[in-house]
């Protein structure tokens, strides 16, 4: 379970956050909606230790994540999908998965200095790396291409498998169905409604309110840096005040 | 009533400091650190130009004494090998390292920061091994002795006492003319908005050639110096003008603080200080010492060393003043 | 020009070619890793040089011992480095960072000159001074070992970028570190094995260069300025790309001095690789300046 309570995050003289609190509960869904600039994309970012925080803490279950850097907080279960993908481009594809169990190297010496393909072959990261490929075939497909060399939809994919490498308690996602064509991003939701299933807990960021919605258990809307609404994803479809900001729906 | 008394405390302490420096080559006063006291001006005219040149381009150049050794050459040669006479050798000399300057100046500044460091670099060696290999004008690695002194009509500027005047006399008008620069609308404009280009760029400014010309400016500063130097040593060899030397430039740079036009007195002072009076006789440690400052100034105040004291001095009398304030 | 007398060059080019490599792949993967030129990189091979020869003659350590010992030393330096000086200057700006590392190249070679030797040394051949002829040139053996050396460090340094999850780990920092963060990368870490790798690489051109030029604390800037020209040259891309830069520049240098045109009489070797510099950096200054505003 994800417990953000009241963050603060301020850059400079500008203040990004003021006083967030949320909840993300075991195996649910949680998208966080809001329009550009609301600090959705902080919010994550202040989740993960990429951005510091000026006030408040994150726990993840019993662990502390606030004031952690973003390396450490990958050790403890915190998968982060970030905006526009960030893959590695000019590594192959097997290379970015390999990549994403870094964290998971632990204190041998050896599987970080001695031959990679040893550390492949251990079963944790095997059974990952099965799991991704099963998840997206299209990635064990093109193993040997270089990451650069995908289209946005597979690199989105590339992006998602890599972060769950790590085995994650929880995965972050920020705009996933940024750039890409209509039918992937429905793939991509039934994607994260299918790992739900499987026991993963999910906090999404997206732009596309109704989408994200649809797929969600809850919502969170965030202006401005605070969280004004929250409820069940079901309630918020019909909730008039998301419909006429984000729904681009007047109330008749 | 409490202005006026502040402006005559200001008067009384100028023609202080200035009637200090008057008595230094006295005998009867401080006359055995003449000497030191002409290096430290020699060095501050260079330091000056330093200062702003990585003040106000934000860049560093780690080649500066390539224009203090070709002031220092061009005048040797002209006046020892053709006969010029030293002042116009003097002149000349300005107006070459500066041309020079000018002209690599717009192709330098294409680069930034790593880049531009390094070629600095070459450029400063590259000066360097000319100095020592075109032996048939510089005399080579032995250098060139019996340069003449400046003089003005009869009167030559031949012993140390003399030199001392002069070089700070240069120095005094060279720090006037910086204060100007810092002080022009230009110089406060870019300081403002601080080294930011686009910024600088939509307020009217071409910052291309603002920095070509402070480049410019600093090299004809360096090689004043140089002139003065070789002038009053009378022996001119390459050694002042290698790497090393461009490296303590920056360390007199440093010490004085960027955009800072007085720091550069005290940024050469501290500098030659520590290198001819307190660290020679230990052997070479002041080159230790030289790369420690570096290192701790730069983590620990980037701005330099005086402009920090400076700050931390405003913020004393500030409090000191709030509280005399309070009843 | 003789075929014997092009051998000769050709080799003595591919030989002080493979001690700029050397450098310069050490700054090439400072560079890629942590976006810094480290100005004291050739202050490494000095350091190499000037150890293995007081390792050898002051301890009176047999040759293998010493040359290990040496590189241990010249690494563990060059993680002090980081540790102490760079480390510590947080949100440094480029110039700040040059500053440091000029500032930490010329205490190392104030410490050199004071604890190690101010006298031009030259260390012990490795395998004796009969040089072997070749082609009808007479090569010194010593060449072949330092050729030798660039070689296999270069495959090793290759073998450990590519097969090992720490050298991917070095790629993937280089290539975006905040991404690598998100896989549990630590910059820091990285920054710091980059050091730790480029200066025992320094080390590793030193020792083998020692019995070849004689060498003195001050001989760190001019090869640490022709190993950032090797570096130049391979456009700070990748760690062949600056071999290759390397081995090219050693090569330039010895025939424009074997041809001895007008100026480029012996005494100006150095200049030419000065001169190489200048025209790399103003030719591609537009594609640098647009590097250093992305980066």
């Amino acid at each position: 379970m994800l417990r953000v309570e009241g963050v603060s995050v301020t850059y400079g003289r500008v203040t990004a956050l003021r006083e967030v609190s949320l909840v993300v509960n075991d195996g649910e869904i949680v998208t966080l909606i809001g329009s550009n600039g609301a600090g959705k994309t902080t919010l994550l970012n202040a989740i993960t230790g990429v951005v510091p925080l000026k006030n408040g803490t994150v726990w993840l279950d019993d662990c502390r994540l606030s004031g952690l850097s973003s390396h450490k907080t990958v050790r403890l279960g915190v998968g982060y999908v970030p905006e526009g993908r960030q893959t590695f481009g000019a590594m192959s594809v097997k290379d970015n998965l390999t990549l994403g169990c870094y964290s998971q190297r632990g204190r041998n010496p050896l599987s970080t200095l001695g031959y990679v393909g040893w550390f492949l072959r251990h079963p944790s990261v095997q059974s990952n790396l099965e799991t991704v490929f099963k998840l997206f075939p299209i990635l064990k497909e093109r193993q040997k291409q270089q990451a650069g060399s995908l289209s946005g939809g597979e690199q989105q994919m590339l992006a998602i498998g890599r972060a769950l490498m790590s085995s994650p308690k929880i995965l972050l996602l920020d705009e996933p169905s940024l750039g890409l064509a209509p039918n992937l991003v429905r793939e991509i939701l039934k994607l994260l409604i299918r790992l739900r299933d499987e026991g993963l807990t999910i906090l999404l960021v997206e732009q596309d309110a109704a989408a994200a919605l649809k797929v969600a258990d809850r919502g969170y809307v965030m202006e401005r840096g605070r969280i004004t609404i929250e409820g069940k994803a079901k309630e918020l479809l019909f909730d008039d005040r998301v419909r006429q900001a984000y729904l681009g729906k007047t109330v008749a | 009533m409490l202005a006026s008394l502040k402006r005559n405390w200001s008067y009384l302490a100028i023609t202080g400091v200035i009637a200090f420096f008057m008595l230094i080559p006295f005998d009867w006063f401080l006359g055995q650190y003449t000497t030191l006291m002409i290096f430290i001006g020699i060095y501050t005219i260079v330091t000056v130009g330093l200062c702003l040149l990585m003040g106000y381009t934000g860049q560093v150049s780690l080649g500066q004494a390539a224009f203090f050794g070709m002031g220092a050459y061009i005048s040797a040669i002209l006046s020892k090998t053709y006969g010029v006479n030293p002042w116009l050798a003097m002149l000349i000399a300005a107006i070459m390292t500066g041309a020079f300057a000018y002209i690599i100046g717009y192709p330098i500044f294409r680069l930034k920061g790593n880049y531009l460091a390094m070629a600095t670099l070459g450029l400063g060696l590259i000066m360097w091994i000319l100095f020592t290999e075109l032996s048939q004008f510089t005399g080579g690695p032995d250098g060139m002795s019996g340069i003449p002194s400046l003089s003005i009509g009869g009167f030559v500027f031949d012993s140390s006492f003399r030199c001392y005047f002069l070089v700070w006399l240069f120095c005094l008008v060279v720090l006037l003319i910086s204060q100007n620069i810092v002080r022009s609308r230009t110089g406060r404009a870019l300081r403002a908005i601080h080294g930011s280009e686009a910024a600088s760029e939509s307020i009217g400014i071409n910052v291309n050639q603002f920095k070509v010309k402070i480049l410019t400016l600093s090299a004809v500063y360096a090689s004043l110096a140089g002139s003065l130097f070789v002038h009053y040593l009378r022996f001119v060899s390459p050694q002042p003008f290698d790497f090393l030397a461009s490296v303590k430039l920056v360390v007199m740079a440093v010490i004085g603080g960027l955009a800072s036009v007085w720091g550069a007195i005290f940024g050469a002072g501290a500098t030659r200080v520590l290198s001819d009076e307190l660290l020679l006789r230990f052997g070479q440690w002041d080159i230790v010492v030289y790369g420690l400052i570096l290192v701790l100034v730069m983590i620990f105040m980037p701005e330099g060393l005086f402009v920090k004291l400076k700050e931390l001095y405003e913020r004393f009398r500030f409090r000191y003043r709030r509280r005399e304030a309070q009843p | 020009m003789s075929s014997a007398q092009f051998v000769q060059y050709l080799i003595a080019g591919i030989t002080s070619g493979s001690v700029y490599a050397l450098v310069g792949l050490g700054f090439t993967i400072i560079y890629a890793v942590s976006k810094i030129i480290n100005f004291a990189q050739g202050e490494f091979v000095m350091l190499g040089g000037l150890l293995s020869f007081t390792l050898i003659h002051s301890a009176g350590l047999p040759l293998i011992p010493a040359l290990i010992l040496s590189v241990i030393v010249a690494a563990a330096i060059g993680a002090a480095m980081y540790l102490l000086a760079i480390r510590p200057a947080k949100k440094a700006s480029v110039v700040s960072l040059i500053i440091i590392t000029i500032g930490a190249a010329t205490f190392i070679r104030g410490m050199a000159g004071q604890e190690l030797t101010k006298a031009f040394v030259r260390s012990p051949s490795f395998s004796g001074e009969q040089s072997i002829s070749f082609l009808g040139a007479h090569i010194d053996p010593q060449a072949l070992w330092i050729i030798g050396a660039m070689v296999l460090v270069t495959i090793i340094v290759h073998l450990f970028l590519t097969y090992t999850m720490v050298g991917k780990a070095l790629k993937a920092c280089a290539i975006n570190p905040v991404a690598s963060s998100l896989v549990g990368i630590n910059p820091k870490t990285m920054a710091l094995i980059a050091f730790v790798l480029a200066s025992a690489l320094g080390g590793i051109g030193g020792i083998v260069l020692a019995p070849l030029t004689p060498m003195s604390y001050q001989s760190g800037v001019m090869l640490g300025l022709k190993g950032f020209v090797a570096a130049a040259i391979g456009g700070f891309a990748s760690p062949i790309a600056a071999v290759f830069g390397g081995l090219l520049l050693g090569i330039v240098e010895n025939f424009a001095v074997a041809a001895n045109w007008g100026p480029f009489t012996s005494s100006y070797k150095d200049a030419i690789a000065l001169v190489v510099l200048l025209l790399i950096l103003l030719v591609r200054s537009g594609k640098l300046a647009e590097e250093e505003r992305a980066g």
